[in-house]
């Protein structure tokens, strides 16, 4: 090839994928604070839109109510309630976790205060989930 | 010494495209690098591009991601490492010149307006009187200007626009000590939807700074100047 | 709007009235004299003005708190500063809609 046809080709620009957001690759404690905060704040939106659905069912009356409650009675609702309420617990404790690093307190101990979040959010998970099973 | 496989990252533009890795089976000894090891594949294939240039740490030049994690690759001994496979891939998040190659112009199109200044006085030798003539002791500023911590940082993987750890880290410095810098004008710069209120607190940018920048807490630091109003000439409200 | 600050603030904010007042609805719904288990407890419950204020204040919280979440989401997916202002009106009139249709259900339940 003629030196002066030589064109330098164009670099690849980087894709941005949101599946790195929930990747498990080589995370560090503070990677899996994040990317389970994340997950849980999504959760929560999401099942903020089905509650809303379902609680629709009180403006058709007594009946229609207690038939979508009663359908909602199975075990593998009650099961997902539980997750449901480990990731409130969760995402409020490490939300907590996270307001106080932006206050600059505690950076340094970040990786303890994830376990402290951590351990809290299991064990107020297994009293709820006893009371509610 | 140990025998070890490395697969290494390949691509080039209009020539090794789909990327494809090659694998190589070498001798390591105790001392070796991952750098070491490139440049000996590299007498036999000199198609192998990737950058250096100090071998010691100090340059920035090496980045790359070996075993999924963000290194410096001649800092890092390839039997530390501990594996029999080491896979050896360009840093993610930049574009991609060929092989371990990549153009660090998003790291500088937001690390220098910053400006902060390189030369820092030096915390260390406390004891030590510095002569009249010398003043203070100085030296160079942390940042290796390397950008692993951009490589590791999930925000910058998804929005080009955030100012990223390095650049706020670089801001953070100029806060504590301005040698001459205009403070208001650099909070100013970070205290937007893509500075230091884009990040989420990962951390995942100490986790890999070599140089113990800790970029991480200097964000939560410029954070808490500019919720406690200390910050007041600059950030607005 | 350039107000990084202000919007994390908000959320760090609503996050922390959050924790009192989700709490509030999760222990009421569970545990307070073993649950709100039919319509007529949601009633007794609702009736109560005070726990009706809170009830109320809590669906706005949730929803502001919530919708800020999903803005930070689309921002760090990186989109235009155009694009960001449309999509903080669109988030505002679905926060507006969701808090009507709140409001609407304790009407309807309550009468
Ligand atoms: C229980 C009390 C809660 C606290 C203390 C809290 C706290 C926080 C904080 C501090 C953030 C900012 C995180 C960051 O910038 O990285 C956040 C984000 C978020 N929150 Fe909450 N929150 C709470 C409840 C909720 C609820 C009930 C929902 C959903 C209905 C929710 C949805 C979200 C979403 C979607 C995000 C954005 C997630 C992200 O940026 O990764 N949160 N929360
Ligand atoms: C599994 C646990 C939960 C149960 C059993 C439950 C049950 C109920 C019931 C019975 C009501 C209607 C009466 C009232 O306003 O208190 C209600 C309303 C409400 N819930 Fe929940 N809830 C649960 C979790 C949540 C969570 C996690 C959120 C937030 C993400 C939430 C958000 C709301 C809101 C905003 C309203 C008010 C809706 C309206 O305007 O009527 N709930 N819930
Ligand atoms: S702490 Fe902030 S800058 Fe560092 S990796 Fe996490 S999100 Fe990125
Ligand atoms: S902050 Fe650390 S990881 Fe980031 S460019 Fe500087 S030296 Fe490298
Ligand atoms: S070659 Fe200079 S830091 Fe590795």
């Amino acid at each position: 090839m003629n030196i002066e046809e030589y064109k330098r080709p164009e670099p690849r620009q980087p894709e941005a994928r949101l599946s790195e957001w929930f990747s498990p690759a080589k995370r560090g404690v503070g990677g899996w604070a994040f990317l389970l905060h994340r997950f849980t704040g999504i959760v929560l939106v999401l099942y903020l839109a089905l509650h809303f659905y379902v609680l629709s069912y009180l403006a058709r009356g007594p009946e229609a109510y207690q038939a979508a409650l009663n359908f909602l009675e199975n075990p593998i609702f009650v099961a997902l309630e539980v997750a449901l309420i480990a990731a409130v617990i969760y995402h409020g404790l490490n939300g907590l976790r996270l307001i106080l690093m932006a206050y600059n307190i505690g950076v340094k101990h970040q990786k303890a205060m994830f376990w402290v979040v951590f351990v809290l959010s299991a064990l107020t998970t297994l009293v709820a989930a006893v009371y509610m099973l | 010494m140990a025998e070890v496989t490395f697969k290494i990252y390949r691509y080039k533009p209009g020539a090794i495209d789909p990327p494809r890795y090659d694998t190589f089976r070498v001798d390591v000894e105790a001392h070796e690098t991952v750098l070491d090891i490139l440049e000996r594949l590299r007498l036999d294939d000199p198609t192998l591009t990737y950058r250096h240039s100090c071998h010691h740490g100090s340059c920035g030049t090496c980045g790359m991601v070996v075993n999924g994690k963000e290194v410096l690759a001649c800092v890092t001994r390839v039997l530390e490492l501990g594996t029999d496979t080491v896979v050896v891939e360009p840093l993610h998040h930049f574009p991609l010149v060929s092989d371990l190659v990549v153009d660090m112009t998003p790291f500088f199109e937001k690390y220098e307006p910053v400006g902060m200044p390189y030369i820092r006085e030096s915390e260390y030798i406390p004891e030590g009187q510095p002569s009249e003539e010398v003043g203070t002791y100085v030296r160079f500023e942390s940042c290796l200007e390397c950008g692993l911590c951009l490589s590791a940082c999930p925000v910058v993987g998804t929005d080009p626009e955030y100012l990223g750890p390095a650049a706020l880290a670089a801001a953070a410095r100029v806060v504590q000590e301005p040698r001459g810098q205009d403070v208001a004008s650099v909070f100013q710069m970070v205290d937007t939807e893509q500075g230091c209120w884009r990040c989420h607190a990962a951390m995942e940018c100490s986790e890999v700074c070599p140089n113990d920048v800790d970029p991480g807490g200097m964000i939560m630091f410029l954070r808490r100047e500019l919720l406690t109003g200390k910050a007041h000439s600059g950030g607005k409200r | 709007m350039t107000g990084g600050k202000k919007t994390w603030w908000w959320q760090a904010l609503s996050g922390l009235v959050l924790v009192f007042l989700l709490g509030l609805h999760l222990f009421a719904n569970h545990f307070m004299a073993g649950g709100l288990l039919t319509y007529d407890d949601v009633v007794t419950y609702l009736s109560n003005p005070w726990i009706l204020t809170l009830e109320v204040l809590f669906l706005a919280t949730v929803i502001y708190h919530a919708l800020l979440g999903v803005r930070a989401l689309m921002l760090d997916r990186g989109i235009s500063g155009q694009q960001e202002r449309k999509l903080t009106r669109v988030l505002v009139v679905v926060g507006v809609v969701l808090f009507l249709y709140g409001i609407w259900l304790f009407w309807v339940i309550l009468t």
